[in-house]
């Protein structure tokens, strides 16, 4: 067979497709990343996922503000806590989200990259330009990565206005008991903030990798979605107990332990190594996928 | 064509250096250590010799007890009755791995954390002054000890009524009375019990040294003699520069897994900051002041400890050694302790009772209400039952 015509697409022909040998052209890497941001969020399907991430917590406060009755211990952890202290909001919101909400816009965001230039028609003339495939795929990776923070931004920052607005904010209880200054608290709701966005990262990756398989968006999105949930029932079933700490859905709940006294930073540390694996794994099978990959449309 | 597998290199690479990482820890976690012989007795001269007053770590404790784990699913699943969730929540420390974070500075400043998902419990202790503190229920509960009462060991925190398996045989670690919400052992409480109940029963010996939580440790090992008795061995783990128990797992008996493991995951022996020892409870919180129960009152649910310090005078022994039977009078066992629905799955009807049945442990309620307990056979009991 001889040498694959699309490889000279990818404008770097060097023999060894490593990250490293495409430094010298990073020059072309900020334009292409800003084009892709400003598609990605002048998307109104993005906006509106923002927007329904956003209303997530304010229909909590809401909810709440009308009933004011709340059992301890029943519903999702923290939410009767709302009452005392609106910094539970954006809490609360994160726990509802982490498990459905947030996977579903990323596998959204991060399923479509690849897939969706493909299924337009418009990944061929990307390709024309001397971009390269692998920055190609970074852009595209840092792009879904991006939205995931801009996801989880959102749900905090709806959480935290509507919390400001509806409740009470004083001292803020941890999960220890101990009490801290709200603005001690806002900073721990940053890092449980920073906390899902690392949690997210591997499912980026993992959707990056399915939108290179296949030319029609909605099945890679479909796919990544289907594959947060399946790793979520695995990690339910006591029987697997052996797999559970390499499922990349294993640590999601894990930012908790960002809210205990003293900070317990080992749930952060394995995440952030876990979600480094498959962003590495997931990451290499993307391009090795889209690197060979033939591309007619 | 070269090239174009080339691309997939870092594809085929990636997973092999990950695969190598992965592997590389477990294969440093179990390098030899080298350390001076000891004979048996110096290891237990040492721990009897240790000085630490003051640690902080982190505990995390396994149980594989042939018990079926209720599913991490359904958090609406528990009781509602308080006897049938507070069990609930024993067979949850009895069936599923739990991690405790631990602070202790002298004998009467101890802090330990039972850290769940998205919800942790607390048990402080600063003099004479005990707070718990359950995040999920958002309830304190405070309690005032007697000042006279026995300064515990240093590395013994033994809170009262604190829940875990803190003595051989592990058998029906009931909730009891003062703190329903108290967490588990350390390794030290727990070896600090064994070592303590010694006898010629047991056949101590030393296993090869170890590495525990990056600490270079002595292993014991203690046999029991007897046939009769479920446990095959109990490993205990004694760093070498402090004779701190690191570490204690029970084997069953004709098993190679580890049926109950509690073991420090880190530790670092310089004293945690005084604060950590002075709680207050939340704003909002439900605090309940509750009484010191007094010690020669019979505990009002049961089942009691076997052997334990607070025993009442209630239960009876037969056997000997770790086959050791407890066994409590007729009516002792209140039906609604056995209301609870996650018991219900793990019970089993016998002729005589039903019987919670562990690789480690039997317990056996009898249809008038007797509690026979004991780190022995079904069969042992059910003779027990029938000779009373």
């Amino acid at each position: 067979m001889p040498s694959d015509p699309q490889a000279a697409d990818s404008g770097s022909p060097a023999p060894t497709p490593t990250p490293a040998d495409s430094s010298p052209q990073r020059g072309t890497l900020w334009p292409l990343l800003a084009s892709e941001l400003s598609v990605l969020f002048r998307r109104r399907r993005t906006a509106a996922m923002l927007a329904t991430l956003a209303a997530v917590p304010v229909l909590i406060a809401v909810a709440v503000r009308l009933t004011r009755s709340t059992t301890p211990g029943r519903g999702p952890a923290f939410l009767d806590r709302i009452t005392e202290n609106g910094l539970f909001v954006v809490l609360t919101a994160l726990v509802l989200c982490t498990p459905l909400f947030l996977p579903l816009t990323v596998g959204v965001t991060s399923g479509d990259t690849v897939a969706g230039e493909a299924g337009q028609g418009t990944l061929r003339y990307l390709l024309v330009a001397p971009a390269g495939r692998f920055r190609l795929l970074l852009v595209k990776y840092v792009g879904a990565a991006v939205f995931a923070v801009a996801a989880t931004a959102s749900v905090i920052v709806a959480g935290t206005v509507a919390g400001l607005l509806l409740f009470p904010v004083g001292q803020v209880p941890l999960l220890s008991g101990d009490v801290v200054s709200p603005w001690v608290a806002e900073g721990r709701i940053l890092l449980v903030g920073a906390y899902v966005c690392v949690s997210l990262l591997g499912l980026s990756a993992i959707g990056l990798f399915i939108s290179t398989l296949t030319d029609v968006p909605v099945g890679a999105m479909a796919a990544t979605v289907a594959l947060a949930i399946a790793a979520q029932v695995l990690d339910a079933l006591p029987q697997l107990a052996w797999l559970h700490p390499w499922l990349f859905s294993h640590y999601w709940l894990g930012f908790a332990d960002l809210l205990r006294q003293p900070i317990e930073w080992g749930s952060f540390g394995s995440n952030a190594l876990l979600q480094l694996g498959y962003l590495a794994v997931f990451g290499a099978f993307a391009y090795g996928r889209f690197a060979t990959k033939d591309v007619l449309s | 064509m070269s090239s174009r597998w080339l691309r997939w290199m870092p594809a085929a690479a990636m997973p092999v250096v990950v695969a190598a990482v992965v592997l590389a820890g477990p294969l440093q976690a179990t390098a030899p250590v080298s350390l001076p012989a000891k004979t048996p007795e110096q290891v237990m001269a040492l721990v009897a010799g240790s000085k630490v007053q003051a640690l902080s770590g982190t505990v995390a404790e396994t149980v594989d007890l042939g018990l079926p784990q209720l599913p991490a699913m359904g958090a609406g699943a528990s009781s509602d009755s308080p006897s049938g969730a507070a069990m609930d929540q024993l067979l949850g420390l009895l069936t599923s791995p739990q991690t405790v974070r631990v602070y202790l500075d002298g004998a009467t400043n101890q802090r330990v954390q039972l850290m769940n998902t998205l919800a942790e419990q607390d048990v402080v202790r600063h003099g004479n002054s005990v707070w718990t503190y359950n995040s999920a229920t958002n309830t304190a509960t405070s309690l005032t000890l007697p000042t006279t009462a026995p300064a515990p060991y240093a590395t013994t925190p033994k809170l009262p009524g604190y829940v875990g398996p803190d003595t051989l045989p592990l058998a029906s670690k009931a909730p009891m009375v003062p703190t329903p919400d108290s967490p588990v052992a350390t390794p030290a409480q727990l070896a600090a019990t064994i070592l303590s109940n010694l006898d010629p029963s047991t056949d101590v010996s030393t296993g090869p040294s170890l590495s525990v939580a990056g600490r270079d440790a002595y292993q014991l090992l203690l046999t029991p003699r007897t046939s009769a008795t479920l446990v095959g061995e109990v490993r205990i783990a004694v760093d070498a520069a402090t004779g701190l128990p690191l570490s204690v797992s029970v084997q069953a008996k004709g098993s190679d897994g580890v049926a109950l493991s509690v073991a420090f995951t880190s530790i670092d022996l310089t004293a945690p900051p005084a604060s950590t020892f002075l709680f207050t409870p939340p704003p909002g919180a439900t605090v309940t002041q509750m009484a010191v129960p007094a010690r020669t009152s019979p505990l009002k649910t049961l089942p009691a400890t076997p052997a334990g310090p607070q025993l009442p005078a209630d239960p009876t022994t037969s056997g000997t050694g770790w086959a050791t039977i407890v066994a409590t009078p007729a009516g002792s066992v209140q039906a609604s302790l056995l209301d609870s629905a996650a018991l219900a799955q793990l019970l089993q009807d016998v002729p005589g009772g039903r019987v919670l049945e562990t690789s480690l442990f039997t317990a056996l309620v009898t249809t008038d209400g007797r509690l026979f307990v004991g780190a022995v056979p079904l069969a042992a009991l059910q003779a027990a039952a029938a000779s009373q």
